[in-house]
């Protein structure tokens, strides 16, 4: 009978708020398998789906503008360069778009239960890592086909992939925390994703630019991010200096995020 | 806070910002709606509170606040032990997932670990009746059977502070039984309870104490005033007896008073617990309240109620004794006190055994005697 707790008006202070998170972990897990298991329930192809998906994608990509219109990616393979843009793209897409869906999905809950709000797009994190997993297979399908030997830099990876998760949470956390209030955050996420995928290299290398252009595109982080993950694919990748800047700038807005989302999400239940 | 308490409410209030402007009391425009105002309120432990009021009333705004789904725009609200609580049936089940997965996921929403809840999977499964879906996904689950496995989670998990909204109206006869019992059995074991809903007959049977929002003053001095005093605590019941004969049913209670009393109501409850449809209470003979006012020293009396006009189906019955104080608190109850059979040997087989077309009723003669 030990555990004494005060409930009041204030929201809990930001340290207070990570430990919730902590005590709460397996929630994370639970609502991801639930997830996992819900979205290939009653499937024929099941799992198959996480590679159908972008392998379609990859398809598409491939045909038209290596294919039709023979655009070049230097030593790598074309479909090889747009695959490794799409599996950071793609990753950082899921987890925004399906971290702003869940609070509405899961509103019947969070009106009936408590626990740390944050807990839902987290788990929407676990559930993109483990999508990625399955389309990494693909990935190694490709380097086996091409002949393609990646060097030491592939032990950097696990570091880039947590890198990316940085900005799907920024925009999960700040949006999450403002669109209680201001719905047209809700509208803005879609699109977002959809004219991003052009200010961000994923299918055309940043030589197609003119020259004076190149450094509008390092502005978005998503850029250094993506050249991070050929960089540590392709042996002879070069990784350009000048996306480090808009990178670094990530770590603050992501804790200023979760604060934000502390301050507010007690209020989440009652506009849900 | 002492040591014996488990909630404890000061000031609490909880403004919603409305959409529209609404008129409030004092005639003015305005956005807000106080949904709870200044409210103070102390449960202990062992203590079961029900809580009544009309639709907005702020009963489960009230619940919403002590189960931390929501917070409070004043006031603070101080808990001692681990709460658990059902707002609504099977909030957090996934229609997709089977109940098993769902038991895992709605414990572990409730605020139990893996572990926790494997170890009391089985007895779970074996309380909610229903293991032979259990790995059905929910959604083809009825409403009953969503309560029966929703309730059974929080039944089995070991909580202090237990809060229930409205769902327990949704089972069938024989579950709600089986609810009212485990919610005895937990009143019993020191943990607290806090039961909403809008039907104030059945709160009356199953909880101690009764709270009518939003009355404030009714909350505010409840516990002083309404609380059962201590003597009908100690009401001796000596001797319970059934007499029947072929038209007439007749009920005895010996009872012993020990000193000064308020007003009681002395109810013989009796259920059908031949057949799993009808195992509520089919009838109550209830004497009209007992004023009489008694002075000094121990007062035995003799209660006795003759069944005038009955119409009861063959079947088993069972009777419990109520004491009720003040017209809604249980202030003693034996349940099975009595136990008596109706047989018609002419109507074996007959209609009169299909459970859908039984029916009972009865009407009583009271009777006090001085022994």
């Amino acid at each position: 009978m030990s555990e004494k707790k005060i409930i009041q008006a204030q929201p809990d202070s930001f340290g207070t708020y990570l430990k919730k998170i902590w005590a709460h972990k397996a929630l994370i897990v639970t609502f991801a398998k639930r997830d996992l298991k819900a979205k290939y329930a009653q499937t024929i192809l099941g799992i198959g789906w996480s590679i159908l998906h972008p392998a379609v994608i990859l398809f598409l990509f491939t045909f038209f503008f290596g294919y039709l219109l023979h655009w070049k990616t230097g030593n790598t393979p074309f479909a090889l360069y747009v695959y490794s843009g799409l599996l950071g793209w793609n990753l950082f897409s899921y987890i925004v778009i399906q971290g702003n869906n869940s609070l509405t999905e899961s509103a019947h809950i969070i009106k009936k239960v408590y626990f740390p709000k944050l807990i839902l797009p987290l788990s929407k994190v676990l559930v993109g890592l483990v999508e990625l997993c399955i389309s990494l297979l693909l990935l190694i399908g490709l380097m086996i086909w091409y002949g393609y030997v990646p060097s030491w830099k592939i032990i950097f990876l696990p570091i880039v992939i947590l890198i990316t998760l940085i900005p799907a949470i920024i925009m999960v956390s700040w949006i999450g925390a403002l669109s209680y209030r201001i719905r047209d955050l809700f509208h803005v996420v879609p699109f977002l994703m959809y004219a991003g995928i052009w200010i961000t290299p994923v299918f055309f290398t940043m030589d197609i630019l003119p020259k004076e252009w190149q450094s509008a595109w390092s502005v978005n982080p998503m850029t250094g991010i993506i050249e991070a993950w050929r960089w540590c694919l392709f042996p002879d990748w070069k990784y350009n200096t000048d996306h480090l800047p808009a990178v670094l700038f990530l770590l603050p807005l992501c804790i200023g995020g979760i604060w934000l989302y502390s301050r507010n999400e007690s209020s989440f239940s009652d506009f849900a | 806070m002492s040591n014996d308490v488990a909630i404890k409410i000061q000031n609490l209030s909880k403004k919603y910002r409305l959409q529209h402007a609404v008129t409030s009391e004092d005639g003015k425009q305005t956005h807000e709606l106080w949904a709870l105002k200044d409210i103070n309120l102390e449960i202990k432990k062992g203590d079961s509170l029900g809580i009544i009021g009309p639709n907005g009333s702020g009963k489960s705004t009230l619940l919403k606040i002590l189960a931390g789904v929501t917070k409070p725009t004043s006031g603070t609200v101080e808990m001692d032990g681990k709460v658990a609580s059902i707002l609504d049936i099977g909030a957090g089940f996934h229609p997709e997932l089977t109940g098993r997965e769902n038991v895992l996921l709605n414990g572990q929403l409730i605020g139990f670990s893996r572990k926790e809840i494997k170890a009391k999977f089985d007895q779970i499964v074996d309380f909610s009746g229903i293991e032979k879906f259990i790995d059905e996904p929910v959604k083809n689950y009825s409403n009953g059977m969503y309560l029966r496995l929703a309730f059974s989670i929080v039944a089995c998990l070991d909580a202090d502070i237990y809060l229930f909204d409205e769902v327990l109206s949704v089972g069938d006869a024989e579950f709600r039984i089986k609810c009212n019992e485990e919610i005895n059995r937990k009143i019993s074991q020191s943990k607290a309870v806090i039961i909403v809903s809008h039907d104030h007959e059945t709160l009356a049977h199953m909880v101690k104490e009764v709270v009518e929002l939003p009355s404030l003053k009714k909350v505010n001095t409840f516990n002083e005033s309404t609380k059962v005093p201590d003597y009908v605590d100690s009401i001796d019941i000596r001797n319970i007896q059934y007499e029947s004969s072929e038209t007439k049913h007749l009920f005895k209670a010996d009872l012993l008073f020990p000193g000064t009393l308020d007003p009681v109501d002395i109810v013989f409850m009796i259920r059908d617990v031949s057949n799993i449809y009808k195992r509520f209470a089919v009838s109550t003979i209830n004497a009209s309240s007992f004023e009489k006012k008694l002075t000094q020293g121990s007062h035995a009396y003799m209660f006795k109620a003759s069944v005038s006009k009955a119409i009861l189906s063959p079947g088993e019955y069972s009777v419990d004794l109520l004491i009720i104080h003040q017209k809604n608190i249980v202030a003693k109850k034996i349940t099975g006190c009595l136990q008596f059979a109706v047989n018609y040997d002419d109507l074996a087989d007959t209609l009169y055994n299909n459970p859908f077309l039984r029916a009972s009723w009865l009407t009583a003669d009271w009777e006090l005697t001085n022994i």
